[in-house]
């Protein structure tokens, strides 16, 4: 697998096809003597600024927790939770027990109050 | 019988959208400074649109991906980061730009300053976009911008000479001011050709599940919708050389704008100028305003659809509302619509190159478009598509200053 | 062969020559631009007044494009005042004092669109400045 090509910036769905994000950061574990292996996905603002620069990360880790939606962040999915990749990246989740759903329930919060938002 | 159905009505409200502030403002000040000299302008921006139309829908339909998902999966967020800022800068300016253009419709008519209907426009927008679905938006744009055809019949009343009309055409040297007329050409394609419009052209084609068998829907759509709203460009074009040229009245303001229709429609010209300057903005702000929630959607990962549920589509629905907040309060403050246009429209094409080249790449991907690659015509043209935008990007910035 | 001082004041002197024709051009060009403006908003003025003594268009409408063209006439008078060169050039002193008078005339015509004085507009307009249908 090409991990560039074929992982990073995929969109990832649940196991119900649910829309969860995209793989913002992918995580790699280096050991003496063995080639490295993916061992996660990370899916989050917070993932995804640290990747544009060490700053922005920060920066929004800052605004998530002045938010109050930064618990979990960024989402952290073992490579044994993903079951497949072909146009989408599969994982063995349901995106609304994530914290990658953190930001999406925080505004429906305030959305649901406004008529017409269960049309 | 639904396949052609969707094919008129997708050619019928490609005036919807394309005919806004930026195609009134530029094609307006084209025609009251130049005469039919750069109709050509107008029919070389509305082949760039057509073909870049094209290759959107036809990305949408093989890969299930509009042009801001591909994009960031086929180059990176890195990448990715540069046109997303652009375009979120240009899309706040030029929404902006519509708010106060459909706010100028109704001073028009009602005499009480334009920053005074920003807010009621603006709510009326929002209104629109949280209870209708996709399909309301798209072909009741497209129905109400019928209006803007006006132009094109005053242009018919004011009978221009045949000979005149097609010999703008055909690009020549103009007369004077050399200077500003390459800057009024190069404001053409950057109001026709805008980054919004073809992203919200691929979000809507996977909105309305158009499947590969209908690719040919795409492809007449783009061509016929993009042909059609640019006769009313040129409508605009011709009506202000006629007008306005012979009384050497330069376009500065919306009010001078509405007297083109004087000759053709006497008592009924300001009414009609507003309805279509009003009708043409609303438009346009219902699209860039969509396209904001669709692009950070796909960009990030978010679930979107204007069909679904808005508090099922929280962020999504939030974002395309914070836009619109954000374009009002800016809007308020009362900068000149006219003038925030042509800096939109030159900004537009500084981006350009950023906005074409990731085609040239897409279009040839077969995990993207499958089989349905570009050809090599395809390619050559999308390739001097890249060339001339750059050399575009490069002189517009000058050519405002010095001719703006 | 080095430069006898003879040559050297002649170069001096063609470039002082090409430098202040460059500049006395941008000048020529500043004043023209600003004579363009100012007679195009005079003409917008009389478009916009005949139309309404025509009884095309409204009064409200009217009334509008006034004070839009009359807030462009400013703007213009603006530029034309910051510019000092411009002002003691005769031309463009001129220039300032036709949109001095063209910017009364405008007030006075929108107080005549809103008092319904057609008669009064007529004579205001005949004394519009800068305007080529006059010429």
């Amino acid at each position: 697998m090409h991990i560039v090509r074929d992982l990073l910036d995929k969109a990832v769905v649940d196991r119900h096809g649910r829309n969860m994000g995209r793989v913002d950061r992918v995580v790699i574990e280096r050991r003496t003597g063995v080639p490295p292996r993916v061992v996660a996905i990370e899916i989050g603002p917070s993932a995804l600024a640290g990747r544009l620069s060490a700053t922005l990360g920060r920066w929004m880790m800052g605004l998530l927790h002045g938010l109050a939606v930064d618990e979990g962040q960024p989402l952290r999915v073992d490579v044994n939770h993903i079951l497949g990749v072909t146009d989408t990246v599969k994982v063995d989740l349901a995106f609304g027990d994530t914290p990658a759903a953190s930001v999406e329930h925080k505004l429906r919060g305030l959305v649901k109050r406004i008529p017409g938002a269960h049309r | 019988m639904s396949a052609l159905l969707d094919l008129l009505l997708g050619i019928v409200t490609g005036i919807g959208g394309f005919v806004e502030v930026g195609s009134i403002s530029t094609s307006a000040q084209a025609g009251a400074e130049f005469g039919f000299q750069l109709l050509w302008a107008v029919a070389v921006a509305a082949a760039m649109l057509a073909l870049l139309t094209e290759m959107s829908g036809r990305l949408a339909v093989m890969s299930k991906r509009t042009i801001a998902a591909a994009v960031r999966e086929r180059f990176g967020i890195h990448f990715q980061a540069v046109p997303l800022c652009a375009e979120l800068v240009l899309d706040l300016l030029l929404l902006t730009a519509e708010l106060g253009g459909a706010a100028i419709a109704v001073k028009l008519l009602t005499g009480i300053g334009f920053q005074w209907w920003v807010l009621p426009t603006g709510l009326l927008l929002w209104t629109t976009l949280w209870f209708s679905r996709f399909s309301i938006v798209e072909y009741g744009i497209g129905l109400l911008g019928l209006v803007t055809l006006s132009f094109v019949l005053a242009a018919w009343r004011l009978g221009p000479d045949t000979g005149d009309v097609a010999r703008g055409f055909i690009p020549s040297l103009p007369s004077h001011d050399g200077v500003r007329y390459a800057f009024l050409a190069i404001s053409i394609v950057g109001a026709t050709v805008s980054p919004y419009l073809l992203n919200f052209y691929s979000s809507g084609t996977i909105e309305e599940d158009v499947t590969p068998d209908e690719r040919w829907v795409n492809t007449a759509t783009a061509y016929g919708g993009d042909v059609f709203g640019s006769v009313v460009s040129m409508g605009v074009l011709v009506t202000a050389a006629m007008v306005m040229q012979p009384l050497q009245i330069k376009i500065d303001s919306y009010e001078q704008a509405a007297l083109m229709f004087v000759p053709a429609f006497g008592r009924w010209a300001v009414g009609l100028f507003a309805a279509s300057l009003a009708i043409g903005c609303v438009g346009a702000a219902l699209e860039i305003s969509l396209n904001m929630g669709y692009m950070l959607s796909q960009i990030f990962g978010w679930s979107w659809s204007a069909n679904k549920p808005r508090v099922e589509n929280a962020r999504f629905s939030c974002a395309f509302s914070f836009v619109l907040i954000a374009a009002s309060a800016l809007a308020v403050l009362g900068f000149d619509p006219l003038r925030l246009t042509m800096i939109s429209v030159a900004l537009t094409v500084v981006v350009m190159p950023l906005m074409v080249l990731p085609f040239l790449v897409l279009m040839n991907d077969t995990q993207f478009v499958k089989d349905q690659r570009n050809t090599v015509v395809g390619n050559a043209v999308l390739a001097a598509l890249t060339v001339l935008g750059a050399l575009m990007a490069l002189v517009v910035i000058p050519l405002e200053i010095l001719g703006g | 062969m080095r430069w006898q001082p003879l040559h050297r004041r002649a170069a001096l002197l063609c470039l002082l020559a090409a430098l202040s024709s460059s500049a006395c051009a941008r000048q020529d060009r500043r004043i023209e631009q600003h004579q363009q403006a100012f007679q195009s908003l005079s003409s917008s003025t009389r478009a916009i007044l005949s139309a309404w003594l025509a009884g095309v268009t409204s009064g409200t409408y009217t009334a509008t494009a006034l004070e839009k063209t009359l807030a462009l006439i400013e703007e213009n008078r603006t530029a034309l005042a910051n510019n000092a060169a411009l002002l003691v050039d005769p031309r463009g002193a001129r220039l300032a004092d036709a949109a001095d008078h063209l910017s009364r005339l405008v007030a006075l015509l929108i107080a005549d669109v809103r008092a319904a004085n057609a008669e009064a507009a007529r004579n205001h307009l005949a004394a519009l400045p800068l305007d080529r249908e006059r010429r």
